[in-house]
């Protein structure tokens, strides 16, 4: 059993994991068994990772009804994700509930013997400003590294890393993603990386995480924040989106010279952003869904899938370190699947459309298709419609799918390959830029759909719980539907 | 076997009358007996035959999800039994029109050959129609039963299941 160890690190970290779990669910393959999810982010009401943790768990019960044995062809929900390692999902970042950065240091007890203040005060005040020193820290960093630096550099202690480490076999990776622009990730990543490969001896399974394959990707500015225009200074945000370039470059000249313990480094950025509302953090922190997470995710895709004899590390050092970038065939303000690359679409095209397509069926045609065979000959009843199952957590994963792709398409840069309005009279018109096929029949759009449903659902065997089959049912029809519409 | 079909329209008797049945079961007055072609056979079978056809129309060549409701059988059900009433109608009609209807089977006559009463009247041939009508019917909804099972889309038509929302 391989395991994929998926670090998010702050709000970038949390929506790409948000990202990755959408593509799981579509039916894109991970490489490995299971993946472990694990994000760290001092902001714990932070919108992001409240939603990201809420959707790992909605994914993890609907996964937990579905078996993968040989027989079965379903590819939704895939990959198994263990929630079990760390049941939380995050780090804990101890000590910065209702506290100023200067308490967290003790900066008013650096003092000498006679009261006054020593070399180490006048140090941490080099450091850091005076704006830095009264930070609260409840919100995570507020786009200041130097702080996270030290905060941050706590976590290797927690029980959560402790059992990250016991937990860790032979052949399990681990993947980091943070961005480079803001304050948490810019300073977690390279700590996160340094506990890892300097991981302390006294740790059970030390041997395999210090040598384990480790990716990271740093994701560049790809959004601003508006300017907060709040004529209180003291109260003013203090994330300031006319610095991201400038952190960026300092980060990238740090990584330059002192990363070098990861196997394959991923970048990606773009230079069209939208510009979001300023947010120092908690609830309002709710950045819409970005087609840069979706790439970002493709790189944890891409880490699995490389030949582990590409990745070896001796003693926490690896033996070459892989540099990657993501492109677009082309650059238009609204992408679709015919200006992303061959490779991309190879990943993404068929899953995604034909999780679409369960989920477009569930929304509009269901309720319009309780009496077809594949209802009644499988006791798809009132009863299996509403249960837990179906109401919280299946239907729970398509509205959240369905959010995450109009957030897509409405930001900047949009990705926007599906038409994703009703249209019961024109359903397969749904992916932009291809047209379906015409075929000499009868049925079209959601009679097609019904017509392939009870076509498969004769193959199906009985002897496996509802939930498994109403999925893998799905799974076999937009498959049948794709090849007959799309000819993929 | 010759008479089964016979003694199945004979249960609509009371429509068409007895001298109309004389007529399809074949009888003769030259020879006083039936030896003339068995109608009922002849418009039986061809009913069976078009019954048969729109049961599996509705089956396996449309086999559609969207007409796989009770309303949507009995349409078909109509469909063939209206198929079938024009069948009988203008099969026998065109007997009567022509002549082809012996005529100790249409008429009483006295000793001079002067017309007492008319047996057969041409609104018979739309009685026997209607008669054919429900023999397609029942032939329609025998042969769903008999053949529906393997269809994917209207397995269960008619049935009667019924989902509640």
């Amino acid at each position: 059993m391989s395991k994929l160890y998926v670090f998010g690190i702050g709000g970038t970290g949390s929506r790409v994991i948000k990202s990755l779990v959408m593509l799981m669910a579509s039916g894109v393959k991970l490489n490995v068994d299971e993946l472990v999810p694990v994000i760290i982010d001092p902001d714990h009401a932070a919108a992001d990772l409240t939603r990201t943790v809420r959707l790992l768990q909605q994914y993890k019960r609907v996964r937990n009804h579905l078996d993968f044995h040989s027989a079965n062809q379903n590819t939704f929900f895939h990959t198994d994700m263990n929630l079990e390692i760390i049941p939380s999902v995050t780090l804990p970042i101890m000590n910065t509930r209702d506290i100023d950065f200067k308490d967290y240091i003790g900066l008013s007890l650096m003092t000498d013997k006679g009261g006054d203040y020593d070399a180490n005060y006048a140090l941490a005040s080099m450091l850091f400003s005076e704006k830095n020193l009264n930070a609260k820290m409840d919100v995570g960093f507020k786009g200041n590294p130097n702080i996270g630096s030290v905060v941050l550099n706590q976590f290797a202690e927690t029980k959560e890393f402790i059992d990250f480490a016991a937990s860790f076999d032979q052949g399990d990776r681990i993947f980091i993603v943070s961005s480079i622009f803001g304050g948490t990730g810019a300073s977690g990543f390279p700590l996160l990386l340094k506990n890892i490969r300097a991981i302390s001896a006294d740790l059970s399974g030390n041997g395999n995480v210090k040598d384990a394959p480790v990716g990271a990707i740093s994701v560049l500015p790809y959004f601003d924040v508006a300017p907060d225009h709040n004529l209180n200074h003291a109260k003013r945000s203090q994330i300031d989106s006319s610095t991201f370039i400038s952190k960026t470059k300092a980060a990238l000249s740090y990584y330059d010279r002192n990363i070098n313990e990861a196997n394959v480094l991923y970048y990606i950025a773009d230079y069209l952003s939208k510009q979001y509302a300023n947010s120092e953090g908690g609830a309002t922190q709710k950045n819409d869904a970005h087609f840069i997470e979706l790439a970002a995710a493709l790189a944890i895709v891409d880490f699995a899938s490389i030949p582990a004899e590409e990745l070896i590390t001796n003693h926490g050092v690896p033996q070459q370190t892989m540099y990657k970038e993501f492109g677009t065939e082309n650059s238009t303000y609204q992408l679709i699947f015919n200006d992303l690359s061959q490779k991309t679409n190879d990943i993404i095209l068929k899953p995604l459309t034909r999780f679409v397509l369960f989920c477009k069926y569930l929304q509009e045609q269901l309720s319009d298709s309780y009496k077809q065979p594949w209802t009644i000959d499988h006791d798809f009843d009132e009863q299996f419609f509403h249960a837990a199952f179906f109401q919280s957590e299946l239907l729970a994963v398509k509205n959240a799918f369905i959010e995450w792709l109009y957030e897509m398409g409405n930001n900047s840069r949009a990705f926007a390959p599906y038409d994703l309005a009703e249209r019961k009279s024109d359903l397969f018109a749904l992916i932009r830029g291809l047209n379906p096929a015409k075929l000499l029949s009868l049925k079209s759009n959601y009679a097609l759909f019904d017509d392939v449903l009870n076509d498969k659902q004769k193959d199906l065997k009985k002897d496996t719980g509802k939930e498994q089959r109403f999925v893998e049912l799905f799974s076999r029809a937009t498959d049948q539907l794709l090849k007959l519409k799309f000819r993929i | 076997m010759e008479t089964i079909l016979g003694t199945v329209y004979g249960c609509f008797e009371f429509l068409f009358g007895p001298f109309f049945a004389e007529y399809l079961w074949g009888y003769n007055c030259d020879t006083q007996a039936y030896d003339n072609p068995n109608l009922f056979n002849s418009i039986g079978l061809t009913t069976i035959a078009i019954a048969l056809t729109i049961v599996l129309l509705y089956y396996y060549f449309l086999n559609h999800p969207r007409l796989n409701g009770a309303g949507h059988w009995f349409i078909f059900l109509l469909l063939a039994s209206a198929i079938n009433l024009l069948v009988a109608y203008f099969w026998t009609v065109s007997d009567y029109v022509s002549g082809n209807i012996q005529d100790c089977l249409q008429y009483t006559r006295d000793e001079a050959g002067n017309i007492l009463a008319q047996l057969i009247y041409k609104t018979d041939c739309w009685k026997f129609g209607m008669a054919n009508a429900w023999v397609s019917a029942i032939v329609f909804v025998i042969f769903s039963f008999m053949l529906k099972w393997w269809s994917s889309n209207c397995k269960h038509s008619p049935t009667l299941l019924k989902y509640k929302k």
